[in-house]
């Protein structure tokens, strides 16, 4: 057992790797940011280079194409190739050299190749590629430094709500009383009952108030939800019987009878 | 006797020693409490560490509409409960702190003085663990219903449930206890 020195030096000790952990995060997420930064200002600034021009022949323009072996690399390799493409300074660029336009207007950026490619699906792709590589450096960032962010929430736990608690336990054994036939009453009069709950797997709950003194045994079930009536087993055995009664169940309780 | 309300405030303020009067007040019943859940003083004594590491990174969460108390404590069961979790998922984890028979019957001996006293906690210790818990935090800690509700997540109605059930199978041990050769 630590002492009480030992003890608070321990939790300082603790707050200090936690600071120094979030401190170097924040420096990752912080570059991270300034990469998305700047594609995000490539993306708005290169569709204001791209004008109308007339047609005529113009020389291949060098981009770096976004093809399947692409996707097939490591997510940062194809990082840092996207953004290269968008930021590194591409000089060839002139109003002369963009603008290969179809014939309804729309321009495409032509890869070396001299295929069009759509520009705002590419775009959709990266910004989806962006988004994941932030995230997932957020998250686990989140996941290595936070300690405890929802230490007021317990561990979620998927449960269907219960019924127990509702009643108190004199409303539970008054309301098994009233199933009791004036006879049961009376044999059990004074008797501490033993109760039960049972949960099917659909979540009904139910409450069974067991009656026993000597051989009688009375079971009222009461469904949990509402104290109602479910079920009712056993009954008086009386001195003299030299047999067991067996155990009746009253599918139907009506109290009026 | 403003339960560490006050030490609180001075400590939201910036005073530091304030800090230290809070450990001083409730860090034995903490490890206590959480050792209830984890059975091993040691381990108790880490996850408890870490509640008071919650209070210095985000001590602006508590908002004093509990007491302070019910707010460490329920910091100190999360704490319980997710250990407990990460252990069924990797039982080595079970080994991570090693255990030291000494510092048990330490904590053992300051809190428990009589035979009697003894007798009582072997006999919660092996009922299931709400009832371990509700039995602790109303009788060892004084707790309202509502508080204990609020550590416990549930409503008062099911506290006051569970507190009937608790006694009913603390006194039904204690029975079979005494029975015993």
């Amino acid at each position: 057992m630590k002492s009480r020195e030992e003890y608070t030096a321990s939790i300082y000790a603790k707050r200090d790797a936690i600071l120094k952990k979030r401190k170097k995060a924040a420096g990752g997420i912080a570059a991270a940011l300034c990469i998305a930064v700047s594609f995000c200002t490539a993306a708005a600034v290169m569709p204001k280079m791209m004008k109308k021009t007339s047609h005529k022949e113009t020389p291949a323009v060098e981009t770096t194409a976004f093809n399947t072996e692409n996707l097939e690399n490591t997510e940062g390799e194809i990082l840092v190739t996207f953004v290269e493409s968008y930021i590194k300074p591409k000089p060839e660029y002139s109003e002369e050299a963009m603008g290969a336009e179809n014939e309804q207007g729309e321009n495409f950026i032509v890869d070396a190749e001299g295929e069009p490619e759509n520009r705002i699906e590419k775009e959709e792709w990266a910004d989806k590629q962006f988004a994941n590589h932030v995230t997932k450096a957020v998250t686990e960032i989140a996941l290595e430094t936070v300690v405890g962010e929802d230490a007021l929430h317990e561990p979620a736990v998927t449960k269907k709500p219960s019924s127990l608690g509702k009643y108190t336990n004199d409303e539970i054994l008054e309301a098994a009383e009233n199933c009791l036939t004036d006879e049961e009453k009376k044999a059990v009069e004074g008797v501490e009952p033993m109760v039960t709950v049972t949960r099917t797997k659909g979540g009904e709950e139910s409450y069974g108030i067991m009656y026993m003194v000597g051989d009688t045994k009375i079971k009222i079930i009461l469904n949990a939800e509402n104290l109602e009536f479910v079920d009712k087993s056993g009954g008086i055995i009386s001195e003299g019987t030299t047999a067991a009664l067996p155990y009746m169940t009253t599918p139907a309780y009506n109290p009026v009878n | 006797m403003d339960n560490g309300e006050s030490s609180y405030r001075r400590f939201l303020d910036g005073d530091e020693s304030a800090f230290g009067e809070i450990l001083d007040m409730y860090s034995e019943n903490l490890i206590f409490f959480i050792n209830r859940y984890v059975g091993n003083v040691a381990v108790a004594q880490e996850l408890s560490e870490d509640v008071f590491v919650e209070i210095l990174l985000h001590k602006r969460r508590y908002n004093f509409r509990t007491s302070l108390k019910t707010y460490l404590f329920t910091i100190g069961r999360n704490k319980a409960v997710s250990y407990l979790r990460r252990c069924s998922r990797r039982p080595e984890c079970a080994y991570e702190y090693i255990e030291n028979e000494s510092d048990r019957r330490n904590i053992e001996d300051e809190f428990i003085k009589k035979e009697r006293e003894r007798e009582l906690h072997r006999a919660i210790n092996t009922l299931n663990d709400d009832y371990k818990t509700v039995l602790h935090l109303i009788y060892f800690e004084d707790m309202s219903y509502e508080q204990t509700a609020a550590v416990m997540k549930k409503n008062k109605k099911q506290i006051e449930n569970l507190a009937y059930r608790a006694r009913q199978a603390l006194k039904k041990e204690l029975e079979r206890e005494a029975k015993l050769p």
